[in-house]
């Protein structure tokens, strides 16, 4: 029998398929969890759509499994995240004719913005999730404009939005297990939120970079509100391609030392002439004998992700200096030098390695496992305050507004 | 249009460019490859567990209703008997007498057992009942190695393990046995019966002179008991004797001049080998055919301990008087 407060938290990810199943009352719990390989998808995109649903469909199995609901899990919560996510800035503007600034102007500033997001998004793209940035009035920031006194209010909103086609693949997925989707949110959102910890980091400038296997997702919070969302198709994947062709080992050989002896922060002096022997690494390769440097391995993988961040501050156009904290998540995040490589292309930044620390998910403290946390942590707090919202208005508003 | 309407337009026009909107396909089967396989095998697992369970139910259903069926057929038709008697001599006559067995009505086989072990032959019985409705009856008889004869109660036996017995079977089969006398009973602890007490060294007495000294054992008339103990914490004692009265001459190839052999309770082995070897080598007559001699004799057995270190038994002539002997 279908139970409605179980949930399937699912992070469709290009090299991994994270799934928790979480029990949504009294409190949000999680009573099954299982990660596997995923199949058919490369660097974020669905390339084999079957296969894909196979091996994500096996995951949900045996995480059901776990918690002792067979196929009594009815809703799914995704993640979104690839090269057709996007995000876009609107903002809305209405001029307050008394003064000084009432609700009515507050939401004609919204719909305006709305309007404008409307008439933005196009016909063959669906919004994902859209946020408040900030209030402008008479082009000054205000947090709470309510009450203060000026001629032209500024709604500024972040949408995020995909593509239909993505989307509907996407859907898929849980739909043939017999899910629908009651959730859906940015991969990027979703690891902010599960390594968001204090009230003044919140308050803080930060920027999460969550570094997947095939894509890396980032969010940038200024004052606690989100600034920018984005994507950048690049991630762990790129680096063991990089190692594999610039070695000249094989995929598996690259992973594996990736794994072992990855350091995004090329140490320069006895380290040039560090040698590995692949032969007799782990007693699993045979077969040859090769012999690769360690410095030429760690160059590999500094030049990629130093790419990667600054394509990053280039998208969230922090030329000099970021005033704030860069916390970095998400598999390739565990990698060591990773911090200072970030440090020193966000103008010595203070970087942190973001880990789960809910407590619903202690068992998963891992950077790999944010983004699936963080998505039951968003949904459990959407539903909390659409709760909230049917208790505000009551019934007899509710009948007034229909009539009226 | 007013603002209001202006409002919800927006919003609605909003909530159709978000992502719910799009439309889902559920499949409530959860319609997959392995979805399917994993379906099949759960109907097959709980499909099989089913029949097993169904095929263990008719079965022991099978059963009830055959030994229901049974039970009533019982009732119609008489039970049939099977009575082993393991080379005894009681036979199926004798139990139908014994417990009063009523063939048209359904057996107790607990009261049957009790009735059968009330009878001191019976010594050990076994009642079964057969899934087609025969009654099988296993007993073990307890088999005489003495007599007992008193003037009120006439012929009794005495088996192995001291309980006393009347059997008009064994009585005309065995007339041969030895007769005990000086006899005092005892109530056996475990079946309640009558027994001579401390007849484990007794029987094993007679048994050794019937198995191993033959030629002697028939000529033995009655064994008394006037000085073999009733209690078995004194059997070692010197006194604890076994006196063997033999036939009269007539009957006794022997020798007619012995009236008694006396035994000793505990080392009768060596006195019966004393005993035979005498009669073996010619010096028993010798002695006893002597002109010079007494008219009776009684045999006495002793142990002589002259030389501490090398004692040994030895057979004495006590020669009695015509008169009184």
């Amino acid at each position: 029998m279908a139970q409605d407060n179980i949930l399937a938290v699912i992070d469709i990810g290009s090299a991994e398929t994270k799934v928790l199943i979480v029990d949504l009352e009294p409190q949000l719990q999680v009573i099954g969890a299982f990660c596997a390989k995923t199949e058919g998808m490369r660097k974020g995109e669905i390339v084999n759509l079957g296969a894909l649903k196979e091996s994500v469909h096996s995951a949900i199995r045996q995480a059901e499994k776990m918690a002792g609901a067979a196929r009594r899990v009815r809703g799914a919560c995704l993640a979104v995240s690839g090269a057709l996510v996007g995000g876009f800035s609107v903002t809305g503007l209405t001029s307050v004719k008394s003064g000084c600034v009432r609700a009515e102007d507050k939401e004609a500033a919204r719909d305006d913005a709305f309007s404008a997001c409307i008439h933005r998004v196009p016909e063959n793209r669906h919004i994902v999730q859209h946020l408040l940035r900030r209030y402008l009035l008479d082009r000054r920031e205000r947090e709470e404009p309510l009450g203060l006194s000026g001629k032209e209010l500024t709604y500024d909103l972040w949408v995020i939005d995909a593509d239909d086609t993505y989307l509907t693949e996407l859907y898929q997925i849980p739909n043939r297990y017999g899910m629908a989707v009651r959730g859906l949110f940015p991969a990027s959102l979703a690891s902010a939120e599960a390594i968001r910890t204090f009230a003044q980091i919140m308050d803080d400038n930060r920027l999460v970079i969550d570094i997947g296997a095939g894509t890396s997702d980032f969010v940038l919070f200024r004052d606690g509100a989100v600034v920018c969302t984005g994507v950048i198709p690049v991630g762990g994947e790129h680096i063991t391609n990089d190692m594999s062709l610039g070695l000249q080992i094989s995929k598996e050989d690259a992973e594996r030392l990736k794994i072992k002896y990855g350091n995004a922060y090329a140490r320069e002096g006895d380290n040039v002439f560090a040698e590995i022997d692949l032969d007799s690494f782990d007693g699993e390769l045979k077969g040859f004998s090769k012999h690769v440097s360690r410095y030429k391995m760690e160059l590999i993988t500094e030049v990629r992700l130093r790419e990667l961040f600054t394509l990053i501050s280039k998208k969230i156009n922090v030329e000099s200096a970021f005033s704030g904290t860069v916390f970095l998540t998400g598999g390739t995040a565990q990698m060591e030098g990773i911090g200072k490589l970030a440090s020193s292309i966000f103008g010595n930044a203070e970087v942190r390695i973001g880990e789960p620390s809910l407590s619903f998910a202690r068992a998963y403290a891992e950077p790999k496992y944010s983004t699936v946390v963080g998505l039951a942590k968003l949904y459990r707090d959407s539903q909390a305050k659409s709760a909230e919202r049917d208790v505000k208005v009551g019934w007899f508003r509710r009948l007034f507004r229909e009539i009226f | 249009m007013s603002r209001k309407q202006n409002h919800q337009n927006l919003i609605e026009q909003m909530h159709s460019k978000e992502w719910r909107a799009l439309p889902q396909n559920v499949v409530l089967s959860g319609d997959t490859k392995s979805g399917k396989r994993q379906r099949v095998y759960e109907i097959l697992r709980k499909f099989s567990v089913a029949l097993l369970v169904g095929g263990i139910a008719s079965l022991l259903a099978y059963v009830w209703i055959d030994m229901m069926s049974g039970l009533s057929d019982e009732e119609k038709n008489p039970v049939a008997v099977h009575f082993e008697n393991n080379g005894g001599l009681l036979d199926e006559a004798w139990f139908r007498a014994w417990t009063e067995f009523d063939e048209n009505e359904a057996p107790n086989l607990h009261h049957l057992r009790n009735r059968l072990l009330a009878h001191p032959q019976i010594y050990a019985a076994r009642v079964l009942r057969h899934p087609d409705g025969m009654l099988r009856i296993d007993v073990l008889e307890r088999k005489p190695i003495a007599r007992l004869e008193d003037d009120d109660s006439g012929v009794r036996f005495v088996a192995a393990d001291g309980v006393v017995f009347s059997s008009d079977a064994w009585a005309v089969r065995q007339s041969g046995l030895p007769i005990l006398r000086d006899v005092r009973l005892a109530i056996d602890a475990k079946t309640g019966f009558d027994c001579v007490p401390v007849m484990a060294k007794l029987a094993d007495f007679i048994e050794t002179a019937r198995t191993s000294y033959r030629k002697l054992f028939e000529e033995w008339d009655t064994i008394s008991l006037r000085d073999f103990p009733s209690d078995e914490r004194d059997i070692a004692r010197p006194w604890s004797l076994i006196s063997v009265v033999p036939f009269a001459a007539v009957q006794n190839p022997g020798h007619a001049k012995i009236r008694e052999y006396v035994f000793s309770a505990t080392r009768f082995r060596e006195d019966l080998k004393l005993l035979a070897s005498a009669r073996a080598n010619g010096t028993w007559d010798m002695v006893l055919s002597a002109p010079t001699r007494a008219p009776a004799y009684r045999v006495l057995f002793i142990t002589n301990r002259k030389n501490p270190m090398k004692e040994f038994r030895e057979m004495r002539l006590i020669p009695l008087s015509a008169e009184n002997p």
